[in-house]
């Protein structure tokens, strides 16, 4: 709560600091008369003092309304909210290959601690995790246009087609944003999983495991991995957290309609009432994940619930 | 009939430098059933190594030599698959450590229950009801089943340890220094715990410990190992109060006893290097009655009370 209040007096500040304004924009057009741009500044409410505008926007705020977008009028919680279900499956998605992949390669890596496939393995997921994002995107663009679709989340001229054929379509265009998701996310969680497995691994209840005669699996995933799942849990529900706020270059790269991208619209049109509501949102997202992070520590390892 | 029996065990530990530590350099062992051995010995003389070994549970880059019956089974022949065959079975380990031991994150209850269904003795309900009689077997009550082990006490989770260890029925119980973190008062109680519940169950405990007053305690057979190798071998009694090989006695003089009028001593020098081959007797060098035969091997000569000694062979002291 407080945190939510905070960060509606920093955005309200931050963007408010951004040189130019909503009207600049459109003042570039020559019919734009200094009349009229005074007229549109009145209507927006930017030539009243900052205050005056805080305290509309939190009167506002208190009751549900995000305000307006300056660019279309449109309600800014329904932008956001298209724009979120949007991002969701997406971040998800990717997320969840992502801690799939890095989980097996990580623990698969512990296990063969220094033999030559744990170099490879703990090598390329340096790699990957260090490799900058739109880098990997425009890869797998060039690598993948015309093999599956590389840009927006539905194909424009499916028009009227049944349930399937659209799931299908919506399917094979999130298969390369999500799965570049992955591969951003999976170099870390393998580093994090084989790190805090291989910590598990010499712990002495696992030498207890094997004493009880359990096999090598159950050992390195049901008694090892499982009570050396915490840093994964945390680092997914902090990535979490970020990704909903928007994986901007992923969706950028994309053209993936989500929150990342409506943030880049909005910022570029000034347009304040969306962008605080986007930060706002975005804030939300990542302190609800950490609360859900807590939530799951508390869970999974009785030693936190305390 | 013995139910373990350890013939000529070898280990070696391989560092990645090639360099190779012989840290058990030929153990004979045969313990009967339901006979209780304590196994006594300085840091680093293989007492862990070796029953590690018996259960198959060194590390890959551990090497083994000779071999180790469990209760009839080749527990070295048919490589990780027979030594599994064992494991909890017919052979159950209480560790030292019985905080790190558990799992942290599973009730007590599931980790005493799951053997018992993994090894397919019983159903899961079964195995819930099995769980609450080994619990009551060593005095805990059955709530305990539903806790977590950060929740008990030291002593709590050393019994839990070895209701644990003893709820699938094995044959053999390997302790390795069961009480050393517990305080004197729980120590006694986890001693007496395990020689009477070693005597209800007709099991065979393997108990390595430094503390002779739980040894002269718990158990019926003492064992000294130097070095990696057994150097005497006797009833506890005799062991304890007459020991016959040099070591033993240097051993038990440098082991402090409360109420005892008597100057601690030391035994000077330092046990050999693992990681070089050892000619004659491995005490020689710090052994006061060390003689020209020293330089040979002993072997464990005698009936009832074994010693690996030649001066005592020779009659030269006694
Ligand atoms: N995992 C290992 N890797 C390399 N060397 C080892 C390993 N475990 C034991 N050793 C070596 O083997 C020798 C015997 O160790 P071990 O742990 O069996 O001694 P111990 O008699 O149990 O001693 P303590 O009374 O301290 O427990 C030691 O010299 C030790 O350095
Ligand atoms: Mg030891």
């Amino acid at each position: 709560m407080v945190i939510a209040l905070v960060a509606t007096l920093f955005s309200f500040v931050l963007f408010r600091t951004l040189p130019g304004d909503a009207v600049t924009n459109i003042a570039q057009s020559p019919r734009i008369t200094p009349e009229v741009q005074a007229a549109l500044r009145h209507n927006f409410g930017l030539d009243r003092p900052l205050w005056t505008q805080y305290a509309l926007y939190m009167r506002e705020l208190a009751r549900g309304n995000l305000g307006v977008s300056f660019t279309d009028a449109q309600p800014v919680s329904g932008k956001i909210i298209q724009a979120a279900k949007n991002t969701i499956p997406m971040a998800l998605l990717g997320t969840m290959m992502g801690i799939i992949v890095g989980t097996i390669i990580g623990v698969n890596a512990a296990y063969r601690q220094g033999s030559a496939r744990d170099r490879v393995i703990t090598g390329s997921a340096m790699i990957l995790y260090s490799l900058p994002v739109q880098w990997i995107g425009l890869l797998m663009l060039v690598w993948f246009a015309g093999v599956l679709p590389t840009s927006g989340m539905s194909d424009p001229y499916l028009i009227d087609a049944g349930f399937w054929a659209t799931a299908e379509d919506r399917l094979l265009h999130i298969i390369l944003p999500a799965t570049c998701v992955a591969l951003l996310l999976f170099g870390a969680f393998a580093l994090v999983v084989r790190s805090s497995q291989l910590e598990a691994l010499s712990d002495d209840h696992v030498l207890t495991a094997r004493a009880k005669g359990y096999g090598n699996r159950r050992v390195v995933w049901r008694e090892a991995f499982r009570s050396a799942m915490l840093p994964l849990v945390s680092l997914s529900t902090l990535t979490l957290g970020f990704l909903i706020g928007g994986g901007i270059l992923v969706e950028t790269v994309f053209g993936w309609p989500g929150v990342g991208r409506l943030t880049v619209q909005a910022v570029g049109a000034r347009d304040y009432p969306l962008l605080q509501g986007l930060f706002l949102v975005i804030t939300l997202s990542v302190v609800a994940f950490n609360f859900l992070g807590d939530v799951l520590h508390a869970v999974l390892d009785p030693r936190v619930a305390e | 009939m013995s139910v373990l029996e350890m013939r000529d065990l070898h280990v070696w530990f391989d560092a990645p430098d090639g360099a190779s530590a012989h840290a058990v350099r030929g153990v004979d062992l045969a313990v009967s059933v339901g006979e209780r051995v304590g196994v006594l010995g300085e840091s680093g003389c293989g007492k862990t190594t070796a029953i590690l070994a018996a259960m198959g549970l060194l590390p890959s880059f551990a090497s083994v030599g000779g071999s180790v019956h469990i209760d009839g089974v080749d527990v070295l022949a048919g490589g990780e698959k027979s030594a599994r065959s064992v494991r909890w079975t017919h052979a159950a380990m209480i560790f030292q450590g019985a905080m790190s031991a558990m799992n942290p994150v599973h009730r007590i209850g599931k980790q005493i229950a799951d053997p018992m269904v993994f090894h397919k003795q019983c159903t899961p309900s079964t195995a819930r009801e099995r769980t609450r009689k080994v619990l009551e077997l060593v005095g805990l009550p059955a709530s305990v089943a539903q806790r977590y082990p950060h929740e008990l006490s030291g002593g709590m989770r050393q019994r839990a340890g070895i209701a644990m260890a003893v709820a699938c029925e094995p044959k053999v119980l390997f302790a390795d220094e069961p009480t050393t973190a517990l305080d004197v008062v729980v120590q006694a109680q986890i001693g007496d715990l395990l020689s009477e519940l070693t005597q209800r169950l007709g099991l065979a405990l393997v108990m390595v410990t430094h503390d002779i007053g739980m040894i002269a305690e718990t158990t019926e057979r003492a064992v000294v190992m130097y070095a990696g190798v057994i150097v005497e071998d006797g009833r506890t009694f005799d062991v304890l109060t007459a020991p016959r090989h040099p070591y033993t006695r240097l051993l038990l003089e440098a082991t402090p006893v409360v109420n005892r009028d008597r100057p601690l001593v030391s035994i000077p020098g330092t046990p050999p290097r693992l990681d070089e081959a050892i000619r004659g007797c491995a005490f020689a060098a710090r052994c006061p009655q060390a003689f020209e035969a020293c330089t040979t091997r002993p072997t464990l000569l005698g009936e009832a009370h074994r010693v690996a000694c030649h001066a005592v062979e020779k009659g030269r002291f006694s």
